[in-house]
């Protein structure tokens, strides 16, 4: 294969991004987008003049060898399923793979029957700073970890006039943002099991949408995941995790810097000088180096070396804990 | 060559690491912003760089009876993607669109107007681009008193366009910005890339580009070396961003650097949040005359 032929499901904010960057990387190529918003075709039409083909269902789809699905949450199971079912190498979801743990298991299932590639945006894996932790922390005595925080902050929804709840919309903030922080715990410290036990929403900046905080044993660590929409000064979505040790030492990543306190020393690393210049940047560094290795990926039919269905069912499966407690809690259960 | 004060930190922006940012809490008094812009040109600048936002539209308000305006440069980019794509993520983009047209049809600028009307008529990329340079020209020459120096289309839109082929697109909207009397610019992160796709069109000759340039390679893709070899191809053509790397960089390490091209670099810019940065526009104009 000279150049993986993708199509791009929704062609929205990501879609378009990582359509750029498949054509950016010059190892794939958009053949087709699938839209169903009929003004978004329309535009989508004129602009193309027929060198992409544009279709409004993944049914019509042809001669494509991967599928790039940038929908809203809540659409991924549907559209998941039916690209199982297509004759292509690649399948790649945006995070998280759906909006619960039972349907992102059936996907696995589905995937699993077939030789295909299949990924999940948890791009943030690509960042240096968290590949830079995830080196530490396997030099790190794991009896020696009191606890970890994360967070997930963005400033999306701040001064908003609406209601933004845990379940909407784009799948609700545990699903669309939170996700990017249960992500990187389970690979930093390899998943072996996870309980949340306290779920709470404190309301912030007086927006209409809160911080929402779960309490969990993650490896039977105590962690602490903190996620809001509305979270001021965070222009980009940003994640961090910090590890708390023995005698006063912590460890903390975020998508920019990490900080290493130990015996009253503070070190302080950046991305800037951990990462080499990526071919093409748009948006972030890590979303083009997940595209790249997806296609390379699917050219070469090996398995993908970011996070994959299978990642993203702990995750799901995670969140929807998480939920259970939090609507047992509130209806007094 | 220029040296341009750069409008980052009044917008809270670091891109090394956004939590210094918030720590610092950035530039949030426009009173101090516009004091700072007249202290920097009282230290060398001869120019300010920005992305067309309310804040840096109050901030031109209140430079413009400060400065020499035929001499003092502006370098505006649009549109201002941060907001754009935070609005995109709320209402969607569709939602975006129907709200920019509506900011356009409220501006009453008879061009944008006309623009916007025929690009929401024929869903065209181009139209919807040409209403976007009216109408922040427009909203710039209401707050400055007169047209920018150069009107640089955004990475986001120049970055995004060129991968999927629509360079035609891009070279007819930097066309249509010099057809309104200002000079064409654009900004990017992928500067050789970009450069290359565009190089056979005529309109080259009059663009400028805005782009990352330092000693450690921050944000130069594909690589360092590539940026230095275009530099030294074309001079004349570029405004070097980030030249302190976001401040990875002491100022006189950067400059150092940067004083190496400085007869092939068309200028630089760099951001200030205090009144005691401001000497580095004096150490810039020691350095690079």
């Amino acid at each position: 294969m000279d150049k993986v032929r993708v199509a791009i499901i929704g062609f929205g904010k990501m879609g378009v991004l990582h359509g750029a960057l498949v054509n950016a990387t010059g190892l794939g190529e958009v053949v087709t987008i699938v839209d169903k918003d009929e003004k978004i075709i329309k535009a989508l039409r004129r602009l193309f003049h027929g060198r992409v083909g544009i279709v409004t269902s993944i049914d019509e789809l042809t001669d494509v060898d991967a599928v790039f699905i940038t929908t809203p949450i809540p659409t991924h199971y549907a559209l998941a399923k039916s690209s199982l079912k297509l004759d292509i190498k690649g399948l790649f979801v945006e995070k998280t793979l759906t909006d619960s743990g039972v349907k992102s298991k059936e996907l696995l299932k589905d995937a699993m029957s077939r030789d295909m590639v299949n990924a999940v945006g948890f791009q943030k894996r690509f960042i240096p700073t968290f590949r830079y932790l995830r080196e530490l922390v396997q030099s790190v005595d794991v009896s020696r970890i009191k606890a970890i925080k994360a967070y997930a902050y963005s400033e999306d929804f701040l001064g908003v006039n609406r209601s933004v709840g845990l379940l909407e919309p784009r799948g609700g903030v545990l699903r669309d943002l939170a996700s990017h922080a249960i992500d990187l715990l389970f690979w930093l410290f390899g998943y072996t099991k996870a309980e949340a036990h306290d779920v709470s929403i404190e309301k912030t900046n007086d927006a209409p949408c809160g911080e929402v905080t779960v309490r969990a044993l993650i490896n039977d660590i105590d962690t602490t995941v903190s996620t809001s929409w509305c979270k001021e000064g965070y222009r980009v979505p940003e994640v961090g995790i910090s590890i708390i040790t023995g005698g006063g030492g912590e460890i903390t990543a975020n998508d920019y810097e990490v900080v290493i306190k130990n015996d009253g020393n503070i070190r302080k690393v950046y991305a800037a000088e951990l990462e080499e210049p990526v071919k093409y940047l748009l948006g972030a560094p890590e979303y083009y180096r997940e595209v790249e290795e997806f296609l390379k990926s699917v050219m070469l039919g090996k398995e993908f070396g970011g996070a994959t269905f299978s990642d993203a069912v702990l995750v799901d499966e995670f969140i929807d804990e998480a939920l259970r407690v939090y609507n047992a809690r509130t209806s007094g259960r | 060559m220029h040296v341009l004060v750069g409008d980052n930190p009044f917008h809270g922006i670091k891109h090394l690491a956004q939590s210094e940012a918030r720590f610092r809490g950035g530039v949030k008094d426009l009173g101090y912003a516009i004091k700072l812009v007249i202290s920097s040109k009282d230290a060398g600048a001869d120019g300010f760089m920005l992305s067309v936002s309310d804040t840096t539209l109050s901030i031109l308000s209140g430079i413009r009876n400060h400065v020499d305006r035929g001499k003092f440069l502006i370098a505006a980019i649009a549109p201002y993607a941060y907001e754009y794509v935070r609005k995109a993520t709320v209402v969607g983009t569709v939602g975006l669109v129907r709200e920019f047209v509506n900011n356009i049809t409220r501006s009453s600028n008879i061009r944008a107007v006309y623009h916007g009307f025929r690009a929401a008529v024929s869903m065209d990329l181009l139209n919807g681009l040409k209403a976007l340079i009216d109408y922040e020209l427009g909203r710039i020459k209401n707050a400055y008193g007169s047209k920018p120096w150069t009107l640089m289309l955004h990475e986001l839109i120049v970055d995004t366009l060129v991968p999927y082929g629509f360079t035609e697109v891009l070279v007819e909207a930097l066309e249509y910005i010099r057809s309104r009397g200002v000079v064409p610019g654009v900004e990017t992160r992928n500067l050789p890339t970009i450069y290359e796709a565009l190089r056979e069109y005529s309109v080259m000759d009059y663009v400028v580009f805005s782009a990352p340039f330092n000693r450690v390679g921050f944000q130069m893709s594909p690589s360092k070396e590539a940026y230095e070899e275009f530099v030294r191809r074309y001079p004349g053509k570029l405004i070097a961003f980030s030249v302190l790397a976001s401040g990875l960089l002491k100022p006189r390490e950067a400059l150092d650097y940067v004083a190496k091209f400085k007869n092939e670099l068309l200028g630089i810019v760099i951001g200030v949040s205090k009144e005691e940065q401001v000497s580095v526009f004096k150490l810039a104009r020691e350095l690079l005359g």
